[in-house]
């Protein structure tokens, strides 16, 4: 007879405190399970970026920076500008990251990153196609996990959405056919919605939202959900293993759009009128 | 209480085979009150408890299990044996009076030896006199999962494969079986015995064709020379 | 342009004539190699998948060996030729991504206690590639896994659900994965109802992931019912076990 699930007996035993606590409604560090930790948002944090943001969530920090260049269309859209995501799990972050190339993690914190970015269709890169088929803005979007205490994939989609939708890049303009850089003259990006994101963990049938490392480690397993707008999901990434109950994933629907909202609000509060929404 | 699936009828992972939890039997487990197949095999329900005969799997040692092992090291106070499937045996080496050890085995030996323990601390295998150096011959390997049946009615198959071969069989659970016979005909021939006892469908008639595919293969090494 | 392509045509149907909850003729067989330990073969539309599983073994680099587990090492990866452009061999992002959603979605099931300090390993070879990929991949890695007689909780069966000009579709193609809203890959253990492989690419609303989720849980019967069948099959040559 096998036993579904079965953890190492120290973590079966912070499960067990973890569901106990969870079921009275409370967490470890006192939130409740659908509770997000105090969130900070400091744009404009590198000079010498476009764009460049930093996001703590509790414990866990993350800065994201916005390089703009000037390039070649991909074949398959001649007629869009490019956009490149990047992060990367820094050593300095946690004991448990290691240097070198990026791993499997942060290879899908970047996928997950640029899916919420694209998929939602935030930043317009139809608008970047300055010479169609020649000459195309490219956005760079690096993403590093600074400080690690669970959930990073939170923070780094609200750095990187701060990070867009602060920058300010070299005005081009076509003279002739030709393109030519306006001097003294920045412009936003084309940036026409805020996505976040929300990580979500799940223990038994109970879900709390951005499980903190220990919580994180103890959990059965959790799921990304990011929103594009209060109404429209761009992503998700259920991103460690284990099951998911069909059951729970109503819940788990709506209390991250519930979240994403508040944490596109805190944004919107910390950008002031470095953004706003076009009217249409 | 119901029970989901006859007796003898293939199941697979996953597949619900009684809502009773107190028939969860081997290769079996529970879930929100329901007993599930972990295994694709053949679901027994005679018994008290429910269980699954694995059609096919890798090696999990019990104690008691006879196995054939490799010394892949020789440590100081013991060696390590591969049993394959991932699965490292340790068998003490006897000291010898005065304190130091007697290197009978070197990396490479074949050994033939039984589980003494099985758990969390690893695998011990039985020292003494229950070990068996297998000096020459062949290693077959074999599916676990069909090594029993070469021992199953008092080892009728294996015995008929030593009797029409003259090879000696060393029959380890984990799927790894040591022969030494007179001569390699004599041993290649039991090697095409224990391949035709995995591949043959039934078990039914069995010591009939292993019987005669052995003579078929020593009579006509015997005429071609 | 895409702009004349019609994905749903006026009578509900789509560009290759199904209608949007049915799937694409998948095909399936177990034990398809002669030297992995347990092996499988997918096909759903063009997309063809061969997994294969070697193990419980060593584990290499030692040190990756956990003292209470097996763990799972899994590698997708799509052929240069499965493509329409030829792809560089060696593994892309995307690849490296889909091996870690894969490997964990098997992780959900196995019984990995059982085989502790321990690796197996689970190889996905695309051949073809006509969308659904992931989902085929690890439908056919948990077949393969079954094969090799891994003990497992459930088998693992994923679909790829799309939302295609407004309309949401099961077992999307790539004519229409190029051109769909949202991509909604999802996996489940059907007999325990739970997901083991989820994620999203593109925008849906909440009851459209509900409904998208609903549709997804069809597919993957239909492709549980296949996986089963082609375990009997592979079994039912393989005959009699004594006890």
């Amino acid at each position: 007879m096998y036993r579904l699930g079965e953890k190492p007996y120290p973590t079966q035993i912070v499960q067990q405190k973890l569901y106990e606590l969870i079921s009275s409604g409370r967490r470890i560090d006192g939130r409740a399970p659908n509770q997000h930790r105090p969130v900070k948002v400091e744009v404009d944090v590198v000079q010498k970026a476009e764009g460049s943001a930093m996001v703590s969530m509790g414990g866990t920090k993350v800065i994201a920076g916005v390089k703009f260049d000037l390039g070649l269309p991909y074949p398959d859209t001649p007629d869009k500008g490019n956009l490149t995501v990047n992060a990367e799990l820094l050593p300095l972050a946690s004991a448990s990251f290691e240097p070198g190339p990026p791993d499997e993690r942060a290879i899908e914190l970047s996928r997950f990153v640029d899916r919420c970015l694209r998929e939602s269709q935030a930043l317009r890169l139809d608008r970047l196609a300055l010479i169609p088929g020649q000459k195309v803005g490219v956005v760079y979007v690096d993403v590093y996990v600074l400080d690690y205490d669970g959930n990073y994939f939170a923070p780094a989609v609200l750095a990187a959405t701060a990070a867009i939708a602060t920058a300010r890049v070299q005005r081009h303009e076509v003279r002739n056919g030709v393109l030519a850089r306006v001097e003294g003259e920045e412009v936003p990006l084309p940036v026409v919605k805020l996505p976040t994101a929300v990580m979500m963990g799940v223990l038994r049938e109970r879900v709390i939202v951005d499980p903190n490392a220990l919580e994180e480690a103890a959990l059965e397993t959790s799921v990304v959900m990011g929103w594009g707008t209060d109404d429209e999901l761009a992503a998700i990434q259920k991103n460690t293993p284990g099951l998911l109950p069909m059951e729970v994933l109503e819940e788990i629907v709506e209390v991250s759009r519930t979240i994403a909202s508040r944490l596109r609000r805190t944004l919107r509060e910390s950008i002031g009128d470095r953004w706003s929404e076009p009217k249409e | 209480m119901t029970d989901f699936v006859n007796d003898k009828e293939f199941v697979v992972p996953g597949q619900p085979l009684s809502d009773e939890v107190n028939r969860a039997g081997r290769h079996t487990y529970v879930q929100g009150g329901k007993v599930y197949s972990a295994v694709s095999g053949t679901a027994r329900l005679a018994g008290q408890k429910i269980d699954v005969i694995p059609a096919k799997g890798p090696y999990k040692p019990r104690e008691g299990d006879r196995v054939v092992g490799i010394v892949v090291d020789v440590k100081p106070s013991y060696y390590e044996l591969d049993l394959g499937w991932g699965v490292l045996g340790i068998l003490r080496v006897k000291q010898k009076k005065g304190g130091g050890t007697r290197q009978a085995l070197m990396v490479g030996d074949v050994i033939y030896t039984a589980v003494g323990f099985a758990g969390v601390k690893g695998v011990m295998l039985r020292s003494g006199k229950d070990v068996v150096k297998v000096q020459r011959g062949i290693l077959v390997r074999m599916s676990p999962a069909r090594v029993p049946r070469l021992i199953v009615r008092n080892r009728e198959l294996q015995e008929t494969i030593e009797r029409e071969t003259g090879c000696k069989l060393y029959v380890g659970l984990n799927g790894l079986i040591a022969l030494v016979g007179q001569s390699s005909v004599k041993e290649y021939a039991a090697v095409a015995a224990i391949n035709l006892v995995e591949s043959e469908p039934m078990l039914e008639g069995l010591k009939e064709k292993v019987t005669g595919l052995i003579r078929r293969q020593l009579w006509e090494e015997v005429s071609a020379v | 342009m895409t702009s004349e392509l019609v994905l749903i045509k006026e009578d509900g149907t789509r560009i290759d004539g199904r209608r949007p909850d049915e799937m694409r003729p998948a095909h399936m067989e177990a034990g398809v190699l002669e030297n992995a330990e347990g092996s499988a073969f997918v096909q759903m539309g063009k997309t063809k998948i061969y997994a294969a599983i070697f193990g419980p073994r060593e584990a290499h680099p030692r040190h990756l060996a956990q003292p209470h587990r097996a763990i799972i090492q899994c590698r997708y990866h799509m052929a240069s030729f499965s493509v329409t452009e030829r792809k560089s061999p060696g593994m892309t992002r995307r690849e490296h991504e889909l091996s870690k959603v894969i490997k964990e979605a098997l992780e959900s099931v196995v019984f990995l206690e059982e085989y502790p300090r321990s690796v197996i390993d689970v190889f996905v070879e695309v051949i073809q590639a006509d969308a659904g990929t992931r989902t085929a991949g690890l439908t056919a890695a948990s077949l393969a896994l079954a094969d090799a007689g891994i003990p497992m909780a459930d088998l693992c069966a994923g679909v790829a659900v799309g939302k295609v000009a407004g309309t949401l579709v099961l077992d999307l193609s790539e004519d229409e994965d190029k051109h769909c809203e949202a991509d909604l890959p999802v996996a489940m253990a059907p007999s325990l109802n739970s997901i083991v492989l989820l994620q999203l690419n593109g925008r849906l609303t909440k009851d459209e992931l509900k409904a998208g989720l609903q549709l997804a849980k069809k597919g993957t019967d239909l492709l549980y019912d296949l996986q089963k069948k082609a375990l009997q099959k592979r079994f039912a040559s393989y005959g009699e076990v004594p006890e």
